[in-house]
């Protein structure tokens, strides 16, 4: 006769989630399942496998196990485990991101689509970090290359300032030639002597003119041939700016401005020269007045 | 030591710690019918406590079990003042995340922001997804204080009326799935960074996204702890007495072991009971034979289970009114003798 046992339902039910992650171990739900095919099923199947058992490929066949389809009504007491320790049956994989991924997302992987977004995107970040190394090849060319760009950069600076230098000379010998009396002093008093009908102004109207030409050109030049980018890429500046930015990602947006900022200090360079060489081809004059 | 294992719901009615309910099957076996069945005789249960039923398939149906039109915001059942109901509308759950997504990135041509709508939308699982961050929202909202306002509710327990079995499976491996994920993401932050704050434009937007995951996170291991906790949430399992049913209710019990959920109680609908019929149809009498069969079988399979035989009506079950009168057999055995009245004198609604 069966022992009705007076108990808490917490108790009652403590138990039966014993019991019934017992009858589920050790392969006996795989045996359950199969049982159940092997009385409905009407196409004769191969064995499935459940996915309690799928984790431990170790677990024990059935050979051991009842393979009787009735189960019996009253569990022997010694079946019951006194206390189940049930992270050692259910099992906790430890699985790859990109397997999660791909159970997440393609549950049911259509096969006419093409790769989902999902997927070309983490594509996009695998890429990323797996970039091959340049080869020896590369690293020469390209060392070459920026070689060849800091000579062509130097060559079209020479050639400017040949430019530069003619045309103040041509200004300047213009103006010497064709004003009477052009000469320059420190003393007041001798400026005061210059022609009041010469046109003075005309030499810095000249100048100011020739000086944007000049360095619309350059700009223009430096711009088509990258010239601004070689030079930048051997600025010390720049260079620490870039290392600090792997570390602070505010310093990205400065160095953009710095490269522009260093792109145009080429340019005010060649203004100040220019003026620098009219105030010495003055002082040359006055000091030989 | 013998138990005499009530063939019925009640002990579940009646555990007070349960906060989750999840109610699934195959489809077409009366998942709806029974999770309503379920919510109705909770709140007939607890009149002093609110409860609310959650839809998360995408062919709900929760508006024609009870005959009333249902949102994506949780309304009160007319005729149950303590019962809400919910249609999670995966568009629109989808189209309140972007907003979301605007404050940290405003920017129009970001071309990140147009590959993240595109990808969200077509994501496989995304129903299931975002049927789980209201699940979340749910979780936030049990922790109401005095401090919060009083229309802010928090439900004793919630129903979820689930989605047939694959995608509710895959609802379910969210939580532990997401964990991992989201510690990863955690894991690898830290190199990406510089990458990150060039895709998301600054670093502080930066830091507002990470203190967003920490919380999502902090939110889903709550939620993993609490559903592989047998006092708090519980699946019952919806079948009919037939070999593919069978065989799936086992396949699906088995799973949730494996996600440590509890499974303890399984529902059978559309029985025929012919036996005692007057004028027995042949038919009914030939398919009741084969209904009994795979009762047998399910005895013996289930006999540590609440296995809950429920009878198949000569109408459909709409309406609260006959919610309320079908839903008692989940509490009192459905006996045939003396309530198979009931198979004709329930009325249409």
């Amino acid at each position: 006769m069966a022992e009705k046992v007076e108990l808490t339902p917490a108790e009652k039910q403590k138990i039966l989630r014993e019991r019934r992650q017992a009858k589920m171990n050790k392969g006996k739900a795989t045996d359950r399942l199969n049982n159940i095919l092997s009385q409905g099923s009407s196409v004769k199947t191969s064995s499935v496998t459940s996915i309690l058992d799928q984790e431990k490929p170790s677990s024990t066949t059935s050979s051991s196990i009842d393979q009787t389809p009735s189960y019996s009504a009253t569990i022997a007491a010694d079946e019951d485990p006194d206390h189940q320790d049930i992270s050692t049956i259910t099992p906790s994989p430890t699985e790859d991101i990109d397997t999660i991924f791909n159970k997440i997302l393609k549950q049911q992987q259509d096969e006419h689509t093409e790769s989902d977004p999902m997927s070309q995107f983490m594509k996009m970040f695998n890429d990323q970090q797996q970039q091959p190394t340049p080869q020896p090849q590369e690293t020469k060319y390209n060392q070459e290359y920026q070689l060849y760009q800091n000579y062509q950069s130097k060559l079209w600076k020479f050639r400017f300032l040949i430019i530069r230098i003619s045309a103040v000379l041509v200004n300047f010998g213009y103006h010497f030639m064709t004003i009477p009396k052009f000469h320059a002093s420190t003393y007041i008093n001798v400026r005061d002597y210059s022609p009041t009908d010469a046109n003075i102004s005309q030499f810095i109207t000249l100048f100011s003119a020739v000086e944007v030409v000049i360095i619309a050109s350059y700009y223009f030049i430096c711009q088509k041939y990258g010239l601004f980018h070689a030079a930048n890429s051997n600025n010390i500046i720049l260079k620490i700016v870039s290392q600090g930015a792997m570390f602070l990602p505010q310093l990205k947006r400065y160095e953009i401005i710095l490269a522009r900022v260093l792109g145009y200090y080429d340019l005010i360079g060649i203004i100040i020269g220019d003026l620098s060489f009219v105030v010495v081809l003055f002082g040359l004059l006055s000091y030989l007045n | 030591m013998d138990f005499d294992l009530e063939p019925s719901l009640k002990d579940l009615i009646q555990q007070d710690t349960l906060k989750w309910i999840f109610v699934g099957g195959k489809g077409g076996v009366g998942k709806t019918t029974t999770s309503s069945s379920i919510a109705v005789q909770l709140a007939l249960q607890y009149p002093n406590d609110e409860f609310l039923l959650i839809s998360t398939d995408p062919a709900h149906n929760l508006s024609d079990a009870f005959c009333q039109k249902f949102g994506k915001d949780a309304r009160k059942v007319e005729g149950l003042s303590n019962l809400s109901c919910m249609e999670i509308d995966p568009e629109a759950a989808m189209s309140d995340l972007q907003q979301q997504a605007q404050q940290y990135n405003n920017d129009p041509n970001d071309p990140l922001k147009s590959i993240m709508n595109d990808m969200t939308g077509s994501i496989p699982g995304i129903d299931e997804a975002l049927s789980f961050m209201e699940v979340l929202k749910h979780i936030k909202n049990q922790k109401v204080d005095e401090s919060d306002s009083k229309n802010k509710i928090s439900y004793k327990t919630i129903i979820f009326d689930t989605a047939p079995t694959g995608h509710t499976l895959r609802f379910l491996q969210l939580p532990s799935t997401l964990q991992k994920l989201l510690g990863k993401f955690q894991q690898l932050s830290g190199k990406l960074g510089p990458m990150m704050s060039m895709l998301g434009g600054g670093g502080q937007s930066q830091q507002d996204m990470f203190a967003k995951l920490n919380e999502v996170e902090k939110n889903v291991t709550e939620v993993n702890e609490q559903y592989t906790n047998p006092d708090l949430t519980t699946f019952v399992c919806v079948c009919i007495s037939e070999f593919l049913s069978l065989y799936e209710t086992e396949r699906m019990i088995q799973e949730l072991m494996s996600y440590k959920m509890d499974v303890n109680s399984i529902v059978v609908n559309q029985l025929l009971f012919a036996d005692d019929d007057e004028n027995p149809c042949t038919r009914c009498v030939s398919r009741w034979k084969m209904q009994k069969k795979y009762l047998d079988q399910m005895a013996e399979l289930y006999e540590d289970y609440h296995l809950v035989k429920m009878p198949l009506l000569g109408t459909e079950i709409r309406g609260i009114d006959n919610l309320k009168r079908f839903s008692k057999f989940l509490i009192e055995p459905y006996d045939p003798k003396k309530d198979g009245g009931l198979i004709t004198e329930m009325k249409e609604q």
